[in-house]
């Protein structure tokens, strides 16, 4: 039986990009699978990354009730980047939003318009996050590795219309349940091959602090891992607890078939 | 025995039937879009001590009277609505695909009006843009039998009770998605493209 491990960048195309090219391929490539496994270490990355980000931008349109000024505030985050596709994308969510719109136009700030798309997309985006966290365990044939740190709650609305993720990360009161798992001494050759395959002159921020995390389960097991820990491990633990049987499906196949292919398992883009 | 009138008792002007549908938990406006919740008189009764109690003014003289113009307004385009919609429902039945049709676009129409009530909920909001992302996307493709139904249903019930909770506006939407409409805007994820890329 082929068997498919999925990543929290599949999971996040199936929920989050509804009608997209990536939706259908994801959802495509799960149709291969006999059988499809989502560990909730995925549901967890997909709440605190994707599920986060998609609420930040919900929350700015309930502060701003300005699509013009929603774009500005988050293009002011990051200004190095490429004004004239931020601009770009601008105009393209607003001709999508528009019945009548043969061709994009620029949005006056605070205008009735650019109001109109605020709820528009206010709407959207509050209607998205909720169904699309209701739907995380419908994607595959079957959920597994619950984390017994971690709670999976529905993202809440308050009064003040912003969106209430918590819990985002696990319980920080209690060593990380993954820990127990990883520590045991058959494993630490696998830990090592994970961690020898992370080049040391490699300058990503993910990667530096992975082979921190990695060095430490192995010189120090017994010292349980914090919460701040599980998360930096990220790719390494789909690379860990993939079944011997199943393979990766992730869009991100650089950094996983390289921890992947160090113990022997495979990751395959959908 | 029988009872005294309890002459402290006032009674409040109850609300019209069809002014008054349940309001739902879970539910959210921003300030500008309340739901005439607010806006009813305050105590349906007040009764003994408590009856000297104030009022609150925001309550006898709610900020925002345009949600009852706008309930109005509402109520009728989606009398209208309903009507399109039935007429499509008969001629797709008969296998009149284009007359279907027709009636189809006349309903589109109609939307951009149903949006500008949105100050009458959050709830009735997110269901009139869900229809009207799910026009966007079917690219002017006629809809079946079954979508037509599921769309004229889910505006019937709207109008039977337009201040709809957030929550049962997720029911509807959830509805439509699952008559494979595709009732958000296909640019969405352009939002998290970007934050990929960084």
């Amino acid at each position: 039986m082929n068997k498919a491990y999925v990543e929290t960048t599949v999971l996040t195309n199936v929920l989050l990009k509804p009608g997209s090219q990536k939706e259908a391929a994801a959802k495509s490539a799960l149709s291969r699978y006999e059988e499809t496994l989502l560990p909730v270490y995925s549901i967890k990355e997909f709440k605190l990354g994707p599920l986060d980000r998609y609420s930040y931008f919900h929350d700015k349109l309930v502060q701003t009730r300005s699509l013009a000024h929603t774009f500005a505030a988050l293009n002011s985050l990051n200004p190095v980047k490429d004004a004239r596709k931020k601009s770009t994308s601008l105009e393209v969510l607003e001709a999508a939003a528009r019945l009548e719109s043969a061709r994009p136009r620029t949005l006056r700030p605070d205008s009735l318009a650019d109001q109109e798309m605020a709820d528009r997309y206010r709407f959207a985006l509050a209607s998205l996050i909720i169904l699309s966290w209701r739907k995380r365990r419908k994607v595959t044939t079957r959920t597994i590795q619950d984390l017994e740190c971690y709670t999976e709650a529905e993202p809440k609305i308050g009064k003040d219309g912003f969106f209430d993720l918590t819990p985002k990360e696990c319980a920080h009161d209690r060593h990380c349940c993954l820990w127990a798992e990883m520590k045991l001494d058959k494993n630490k050759t696998l830990l090592t091959a994970m961690r020898n395959a992370i080049p040391e002159t490699s300058q990503g921020y993910e990667d530096k602090n992975r082979r921190k995390v990695l060095k430490h389960l192995i010189n120090t097991p017994k010292l349980p891992l914090d919460r701040e820990q599980c998360r930096r491990l990220g790719d390494a633990v789909f690379a860990f607890f993939c079944p011997q049987d199943a393979v990766i499906l992730t869009t991100n196949l650089r950094d996983h078939q390289r921890l992947a292919g160090a113990i022997g398992k495979r990751a395959e883009k959908p | 025995m029988k009872t005294m009138p309890d002459t402290n008792t006032i009674e409040f002007p109850k609300p019209a039937p069809d002014l008054a549908p349940a309001l739902g938990t879970g539910g959210y406006r921003l300030s500008g879009t309340q739901g005439p919740t607010s806006a009813r008189t305050a105590r349906p009764v007040v009764r003994g001590s408590t009856a000297l109690a104030p009022i609150e003014i925001d309550k006898l003289y709610p900020a925002d009277k345009g949600y009852v113009s706008d309930l109005i307004a509402a109520l009728g385009v989606l009398a209208d609505a309903i009507s399109l919609l039935e007429q499509a429902r008969v001629a797709a039945r008969n296998k009149e695909a284009i007359t279907a049709d027709r009636y189809w676009q006349r309903f589109q129409t109609l939307l951009p009006r149903l949006f500008m009530h949105r100050k009458i909920g959050d709830g009735y909001g997110a269901v009139i843009n869900a229809l009207h992302f799910a026009c966007i996307n079917q690219h002017g493709a006629p809809l079946s039998f079954e979508q037509l139904t599921t769309v004229w249903r889910v505006i019937k019930e709207l109008r039977s009770a337009p201040v709809t909770s957030f929550e049962q506006a997720l029911k509807y939407v959830q509805e439509l998605e699952d008559c494979r409409l595709q009732v958000y805007p296909a640019t969405i994820s352009e939002l998290i493209e970007e934050q990929e890329d960084e």
